[in-house]
């Protein structure tokens, strides 16, 4: 009887375990088997977003979009950028060949060229749940409105200004000039040192010209439809004027200007566009010297002044776009967002939205050299014009540019290069119609 | 209550006291054999998780390895695009014999290709550098605010490593951390720059099912991280936990490799330009989901030895009921003599033995032994049920007339024995108590078989030993005492003798 008790709890002890030990290894492993599992990846909206810049703006940029993907988790923006120089060719390219950005930042002069009908870019009205468009006056809007289509809205308004290197204007005792013949005098006494009084791009070139003809003129040098108003002897006289700039130590040729120059004090002044204050006098002012804004040199006597302003840049998004709504999103985050804002500052220049110069206000924007130069620019309200496309359009600019270049360099006559000039430039014209 | 009821409850509280122990140990065995079986078990699922996930971490990093070679490759193939016609490549804005006019059309010529190739991608920067620091095309502020101080091209040009391609890779430029370069050799007085911000990898770095706190890095052939998916890192070296085991000699073979340490799994591919991408995750993280079902498990393996004990506990007291008083019964059947129901010999003399070892101990001890006279009479006459009967009506008689503080035991056939001890009493008293409990036993005896002392002579005889408990033994006792019943015997039966006073006749 012992013997079989025994047995019996034994035989109960070991059916306990090894129900114990199955649950447990069931557990175990039913874990991974038996169900099945579906795992889900909700695609994101993939929108893109062109800009051309500096690095400064390149870098504040992307870091804007990793903190729009942040409150937009669902969209993932993508990127395109580039400097200024071959930019507007990058765009041309994308447009014709339908590649564009959803977002982009276009300048001013591309309403002209890519939707003069309205229909190169979205209507941004009609996008106006998800971008808050009244931070924008209607003469704001009205510079990116073409045919009644709110195309693009201006992140800044833009004018050109001259910053001079204070200590090497100290250094041979010039003040700051204010007519031509100032600067061919300032001219005369850096080129001893073969340094220069100026220098910039060539963009900036072409403008500093038209302004000197417009005032010596009275005419403009485009008629508001974008056509060549100067004639070809009015054009070899401004070949000459240009030349005698080169020559006379005024401004550094176009080709040989580097920045570097400028910084180190061999070339004593630049013109710029105010949105890139932060390069030429902030960057100036790092280096320890002084420097000094002012306007336009002036011709006594001028009919017209010759400035001209523009909004810096703008942002559209394609009419191509297949995610509107989130391009919007964007958009609306580049305008007004205020973490955005804080990082672009004044980088273009002072902003246009009252919501970004609300937050600005209280970063200090009033202390910001771009702000003072707006300041100024705004004094001589009545002086400004707003910028005929065709004065931006980089093939005219080469046109002119390389035309001139062979009078410089003695390859052939004023008169020779005008006509040449010229006829590219109306062949220009006649092509973008 | 009774000794023997005492006994018999701490019998019955023993055997319940062994079940729980019994139950206790078969519970912690349980726990034991799951335990150490849950511990085979998931240990063996954690080794094959990280070897799942060390594989697929591996094939995920191969793939970051072909992203990234892919790009390098396009970063050093666009480059070429300028070998397509010798104005390009050959130009040497250092050549003194060179014409100006030349040069200026031979840079827009340059710059104007320079503008179709940047097409192609995102480029920081993208420019010609001459001999004397002169710049073509895109060469960034940032870049040129590198080298205020000039030295641009012999800094870049030292960075040329590849003799036959004419061609290098290189980041953290004086100290630069946001951009990494490539350099091509043009002609002798001519490099080509290009750069990309290292933030731009993060598209090629795109790693599909991230496992949290996977960290992601491209370092150079110093270990320098050029980028990383924790931005805090790019600039800096490779942490030393990761460099440790990125030097051991398996690593350094070159070859793209995983490792599994205590604490990091760490994956490396080496790129085509000797650069590496070097993946990290903490080895706890890996195991996290491994640590939760181990948690989960032994809690379930606690909560089932506990239920096996509930259980247990059911199944005892179902059990223990029936058998409550089975083993106190099973006791006194083993300890007590059938017939007269006092201590059977061997129970009369362990109990006899312990109370002699007892502390504190007894001063005296009176042990008596009794034998009836004429009992083999009782069986021949009356028959042996009878003289059964006679047995146990002597235990009654005896259970009867001694209380619980004195021993009781049937030593064999119709032989008797009686212990009782004594503390702080006069042996005197004691004699004169042992003298009337024996009068009290002999006339108990003559009523109780008047009939049998009528029929046959039954009568009682007894030898009584009193002793110091000191220096005794039942031995002892067992003889002395007999020897005075022996003595009774003799002198005539139905009397009882003090053991040492027959010498004086003291027999009554």
């Amino acid at each position: 009887m012992k013997n079989k008790a025994r047995f019996t709890f034994i035989i109960i002890f070991f059916i306990m375990t090894a129900l114990l030990v199955f649950t447990l290894v069931k557990v175990n492993f039913n874990a991974g088997y038996g169900k099945s599992y579906t795992t889900t990846h909700q695609g994101e909206t993939v929108i893109q977003l062109s800009w051309w810049g500096n690095d400064a703006r390149h870098i504040y940029t992307m870091e804007g979009v990793d903190h729009f993907q942040e409150l937009y988790p669902d969209v993932l923006v993508s990127y395109r950028y580039g400097e200024w120089n071959g930019y507007e060719k990058r765009t041309k390219v994308w447009m014709e060949s339908d590649n564009e950005a959803d977002v982009m930042q276009i300048n001013y002069a591309w309403l002209d060229m890519y939707s003069s009908d309205g229909e190169g870019f979205y209507d941004l009205n009609e996008l106006s749940e998800y971008i808050d468009l009244d931070n924008f006056t209607e003469e704001e809007k009205a510079y990116g409105t073409k045919n009644g289509k709110l195309n693009a809205l201006p992140i800044a308004m833009n004018t050109h200004v001259f910053y001079y290197n204070q200590d090497v204007l100290d250094e041979y005792g010039l003040s700051l000039p204010k007519t031509w013949d100032d600067l061919f005098e300032m001219g005369e006494a850096l080129g001893k040192d073969d340094r220069y009084v100026l220098g910039m791009s060539k963009k900036q070139m072409f403008i500093l010209i038209i302004s000197y003809y417009e005032q010596s003129s009275g005419k403009q040098m485009f008629n508001q439809d974008g056509t060549l108003a100067i004639s070809k002897d009015e054009m070899t006289e401004l070949i000459e004027f240009y030349r005698s700039l080169i020559d006379g130590h005024v401004l550094c040729p176009v080709d040989t200007f580097d920045r570097n120059r400028y910084m180190s004090g061999e070339i004593a002044g630049t013109m710029c566009w105010v949105s890139d204050t932060k390069i030429y006098c902030d960057g100036l002012a790092e280096t320890g010297a002084n420097v000094s804004r002012c306007m336009y040199p002036v011709l006594p006597g001028a009919k017209r002044s010759g400035w001209y302003t523009k909004p810096a840049t703008m942002w559209a998004i394609s009419s191509n776009t297949e995610h509107p709504e989130e391009a919007a999103k964007l958009l609306n985050y580049l305008l007004n967002d205020p973490y955005m804002v804080k990082l672009q500052q004044t980088e273009k220049g002072v902003p246009v939205s009252k919501k970004a110069i609300e937050i600005l206000n209280e970063e200090g924007l009033s202390e910001t050299n771009e702000y003072k130069a707006i300041e100024e620019m705004n004094e001589h309200q009545e002086n400004l014009q707003l910028i005929i496309p065709n004065i931006e359009n980089e093939s005219i600019i080469d046109a002119f540019k390389q035309g001139a270049d062979e009078y410089i360099f003695d390859k052939a006559t004023a008169e020779e290069c005008a006509d040449v000039i010229c006829d590219e430039i109306n062949e220009i014209i006649e092509g973008t119609e | 209550m009774s000794d023997k009821n005492r006994k018999r409850e701490r019998s019955d509280e023993r055997f319940r006291l062994f079940q729980y122990e019994v139950l206790f140990v078969f519970a912690m065995l349980i726990i034991i054999v799951t335990a150490f079986l849950d511990y085979i078990i998931l240990d063996r699922t954690g080794q094959a998780m990280q070897e799942k996930v060390s594989d697929l971490i591996a094939a995920n990093s191969r793939q970051l390895e072909l992203n990234i070679n892919s790009y390098l490759e396009r970063m050093e193939t666009t480059p070429t695009l300028l070998f397509s016609d010798e104005v390009y490549y050959l130009y040497d804005e250092t050549d003194e014999k060179m014409e100006d006019y030349d040069k200026v059309k031979n840079e827009e010529t340059i710059k104007n290709r320079i503008v179709d190739i940047g097409l192609m991608d995102n480029y920081s920067d993208f420019g010609i550098v001459f001999a004397d620091d002169h710049k073509v095309g895109w060469v960034s502020h940032g870049t040129q605010d590198l080298f205020k101080d000039g030295g641009i091209y012999d800094t870049f040009s030292s960075y040329i490593t590849n003799p036959k391609k004419n061609d290098g890779w290189c980041f953290g430029v004086n100290g630069n951390s946001d951009r990494m370069y490539y350099i091509k050799r043009l002609n002798p007085n001519a490099i080509l720059i290009s750069s990309i911000y290292t933030r731009e990898l993060a598209s090629v770095f795109v790693y599909p099912e991230q496992l949290d706190e996977m960290t992601i890095r491209l370092v150079d052939d110093e270990n320098t991280i050029m980028y990383s998916s924790d931005d805090s890192e790019i600039g800096e070296k490779l942490p030393d936990e990761i460099l440790k085991n990125i030097e051991d000699e398996f690593f350094d073979a070159g070859n793209s490799s995983s490792i599994v340490t205590r604490d990091y799994l760490i994956n490396t591919n080496v790129c085509f330009n000797g650069w590496r991408v070097v993946c990290s995750v903490p080895t706890d993280i890996i195991l996290k989901e491994n640590q939760e079902l181990k948690s989960f498990t032994l809690r379930i393996s606690g909560a089932l030895a506990m239920m096996f004990v509930l259980v247990g506990l059911v199944i005892i007291t179902k059990l223990s009921k029936p058998m409550d008083g089975m083993v106190s019964s099973l006791q006194d059947k083993a300890e007590i003599d059938r017939l007269s129901g006092v201590m059977n010999k061997a129970t009369f003399q362990e109990s006899v033995e312990n109370e002699l070892k007892k502390e504190p101990s007894d001063d005296l001890v009176v042990f008596v032994m009794m034998d009836m006279d004429n009992f083999k009479q009782i069986n021949d006459r009356l028959g042996h049920s009878y003289g059964d009967q006679v047995i146990i009506r002597m235990g009654k008689l005896l259970r009867k007339l001694y209380n619980n503080q004195t021993i009781i035991g049937r030593l064999g056939g119709d032989e008797f024995a009686l212990y009782t001890g004594c503390k702080d009493v006069p042996i005197e008293d004691i004699k004169a108590a042992a003298i009337e409990r024996m009068e009290q036993v002999i006339e108990a005896f003559s009523e109780e078989f008047e009939y049998e002392r009528e029929q046959c002579e039954l009568s009682i005889s007894a030898g009584v030993y009193i002793k110091e408990v000191s220096g005794t033994d039942f031995k002892d006792l067992y003889e002395k005492a007999d020897s005075a019943l022996y003595i009774s015997k003799n002198n005539g039966k139905s009397c009882y003798t003090f053991y040492g006073e027959e010498a004086e006749d003291d027999e009554k």
